[in-house]
């Protein structure tokens, strides 16, 4: 019994001091990549974070739509595939800067969309001992997560070892200029979602809400903390609808705009910005191409520099 | 809940009546067979039975209409059904004494380290075990940590990263080219090794610190030169059961070579079936049936490992699996059009970070099997062979990769059956 509890001892520290050193060398490695989506794209959105004009944040649907040399010069594009709110929330945390715009893209699904825990934030928690919003940030709402990163700080890395070595050998100095991702379908992507279109029915271009619709509470709650960190700091936060080939019925429509209205947040509903079905505009089902996004990216940029925020708001 | 009590309770009664009342212990036995079976036939087979039915009447164009039931397959079923059956075989046949403690034989049953997806343990190797005072052994210990480490490797590494990969690819299998669905079918051949064989070291690592001695479950499979062996290596406390239970009885390789291939038909197209209700799981059970008449028949089973043999091997229980993975039949046959009909020459990868992980991992479990059949070491004594140092680095090794490269899927393959 004795030669095993030693045994467990040396195993739990051994793994400990390990962990240290693998984390410490990672860590390392990490700041020096600004390419990838898993890490080299939030360290450049650091770098550039405080002191552009207007952040785009969102999911893939926000990096491959919103293109910013149309918006202005001083504008990043801070779209990551499979990120959501939570993601958009634990970056919003981290802001400065004032009376910067805020464009966040966010869907109709998400919002009533009872499953989601907002686990896509995660993939920030490396940045929590680096940041004390952060750090903050993530104790709230993910505290089993935050305390087994506290023990085994390689648990931040998860899925981003590989990646982050490769682009730390083969960086070729190249940074992000705008964090745009425009998609350029090949031929054999193409010929897929041709496929998938003719074996597809009209369920398919639905999205399956259930009803009745109830608002998603810790979404809810991202948007507030969202919302709170944008008065704090006299940002204009926009939420946007992006353009889609899966609909929803009007009622998700209608009880979207309303839940916005009511927050006092202004919002836009672009999911049907494309009346006419060209698929030379999309890629996939929720994704535009490079050309769809131009098309798209033009016509949004146009109106919000229109609007006025205040007189919106108030 | 309730089935698992039921199982419990009928076969610990009927064991104890075996052994009292040995004029009637064929008709025990049968009670024991007949219940079980029925429970399995009902909760696990039923809509199976009723679909296929109505299915066969409406070739000869009668359309019926029959409900089936709306039954949530109650976990791990088939497990702990074929454990109390083969306790009262056992006892039946002499080989084991009918236990009083019903506490053993409730533990024995429902002992939660292989409940929900086995190994299906012996109540002769268990029993003894949970009725026995237990002492504390250092090198199980040791050995069960290593193993636990090396499963959990194996199965939130390797395996769930391949399913991340593979799974759009069984989904809709029409929409992606030859080479994708190719490379989809030989890693799903590891996918399911590794998740399962992941599950295993995990249950059987746990039973040792607490001071039982499971069976072992995987010995390598995928370094077998031929079917027969191939089964002498997977999912062995299925295959034993099988063996011992079924194949013997019905006559095995006594009685001339035509009974011994419906033998061993009749044992693999159950053992299809034992996987799952579905049509695919017989046909693939049928496939290994065929396979295995083929190599006794021509006898192309080599005494020694080949590696040409191997390979080979591996690609044709790959290509077996493609029913085992698919969907449907319907799947099953345009993954087969589309590897026979190639058309294309890139795969589509998706996820670049899940691949490279998938290849990674791959290779850390390659180099482990490789050096395990090598040296002809066990996985459950690998741990006490290697020295205290080298030990405690291949732990932490273990733990910061799993640490670092976890998938975060969380299915089983083996728990729906």
């Amino acid at each position: 019994m004795r030669q095993s509890i030693i045994l467990t001892i040396s195993l739990i520290t051994s793994i400990f001091l390990v962990d240290r050193g693998a984390f410490v060398l990672i860590n390392k490695m990490e700041n020096r990549v600004y390419q990838g989506d898993s890490v080299g794209k939030i360290n450049y959105f650091n770098s550039i974070k405080d002191s552009v004009n207007t952040l785009i944040l969102g999911s893939s649907r926000a990096a491959h739509h919103f293109d910013p040399d149309f918006f202005e010069k001083s504008c990043f594009n801070m779209g990551v595939d499979g990120k959501k709110i939570a993601y958009v929330t634990a970056l919003v945390s981290t802001l400065k800067k004032a009376n910067q715009n805020i464009i966040v893209q966010i869907d109709h699904d998400l919002l009533f969309d009872s499953s989601y825990k907002g686990e896509d934030a995660l993939s920030l928690l490396h940045k929590s001992f680096e940041n004390k919003n952060l750090s903050i940030f993530f104790k709230e709402n993910y505290q089993k997560q935050f305390l087994i990163s506290r023990f085994l700080k390689c648990y931040t890395y998860n899925g981003k070892f590989l990646g982050t070595s490769y682009r730390f050998v083969f960086d070729d100095g190249k940074r992000r200029s705008t964090g745009y991702e425009p998609l350029f379908p090949t031929k054999s992507q193409k010929e897929i979602f041709q496929k998938i279109l003719v074996r597809s029915d009209s369920s398919d271009f639905y999205y399956n809400i259930k009803k009745p619709l109830s608002v998603n509470k810790k979404t809810e709650e991202f948007i507030d903390i969202i919302q709170a960190k944008s008065k704090e700091l006299g940002s204009n936060l926009i939420f946007v609808t992006s353009p889609s080939l899966k609909k929803v019925d009007e009622e998700t429509k209608v009880q979207t705009a309303q839940f916005f209205k009511e927050k006092g947040l202004f919002y836009l509903d672009d999911s049907e910005f494309f009346k006419e079905e060209n698929l030379e505009y999309w890629k996939d089902f929720t994704h535009l191409s490079e050309k769809g996004a131009s098309l798209y990216s033009k016509s949004l940029s146009r109106r919000i520099n229109n609007i006025n925020f205040h007189a919106l708001i108030n | 809940m309730s089935i698992i009590v039921f199982s419990t309770v009928v076969d610990y009664i009927l064991g104890l009546q075996i052994e009292k009342q040995a004029h009637r212990k064929k008709l025990f036995l049968k009670i024991s067979i007949f219940t079980n079976l029925c429970l399995l036939g009902v909760f696990k087979y039923f809509n199976f039975f009723i679909d296929s039915w109505v299915d066969l009447w409406s070739i000869f164009g009668y359309e019926m209409s029959v409900s089936t039931l709306n039954i949530i397959l109650p976990v791990g079923i088939s497990f702990y059904t074929f454990q109390t059956m083969s306790y009262t075989i056992d006892v039946y046949r002499g080989d084991i004494k009918a236990t009083k403690d019903f506490l053993a034989f409730a533990t024995f049953v429902s002992f939660f380290p292989q409940l929900v997806a086995g190994p299906i343990e012996r109540a002769s190797n268990l029993i003894p075990q949970l009725t026995s005072k237990r002492v504390w052994n250092h090198q199980k210990f040791k050995d069960a940590i290593l193993q636990i480490a090396v499963g959990f490797f194996r199965k939130v590494v390797v395996a769930d990263s391949i399913g991340a990969f593979i799974d759009h690819v069984y989904n809709a299998p029409d929409i992606y080219n030859s080479p994708t669905i190719f490379v989809a079918v030989i890693l799903y051949s590891f996918q399911v090794y590794f998740d399962f064989s992941g599950y295993s070291d995990i249950a059987i690592g746990t039973a040792r610190i607490l001071g039982f001695d499971f069976k072992r479950n995987f010995n390598l499979p995928y370094f077998s030169s031929s079917i027969s062996e191939f089964w002498r290596r997977w999912h062995l406390s299925l295959s034993r059961w099988l063996r011992d239970y079924l194949y013997i009885p019905m006559g095995g390789n006594r009685r001339g070579d035509l009974i011994q291939y419906r033998n061993i038909l009749v044992t693999l197209l159950l053992a299809g079936l034992w996987h799952g209700s579905s049509w695919n799981f017989v046909i693939w059970g049928g496939i290994h049936g065929l396979l295995l008449c083929f190599e006794k028949r021509t006898g192309l089973i080599p005494k020694n490992f080949k590696l040409g043999n191997c390979i080979v091997i591996f690609l044709i229980l790959s290509l077996s699996r493609i029913f085992f993975r698919s969907l449907d039949i319907g799947d099953s046959f345009v993954i087969i059009q589309k590897l026979v009909n190639w058309q294309g020459t890139v795969v589509d990868i998706r996820n670049i970070s899940i691949f490279a992980t998938v290849l990674y991992g791959l290779l850390i479990t390659f180099i482990i099997d490789t050096f395990l059949f090598v040296s002809k070491i066990d996985l459950e004594e690998l741990g006490s062979k290697i020295k205290d140092f080298g030990y405690v680095a291949l732990v932490c090794f273990l733990t910061i990769n799993i640490v670092l490269f976890f998938s975060s899927s969380n299915t089983f393959i083996y728990f729906q059956f």
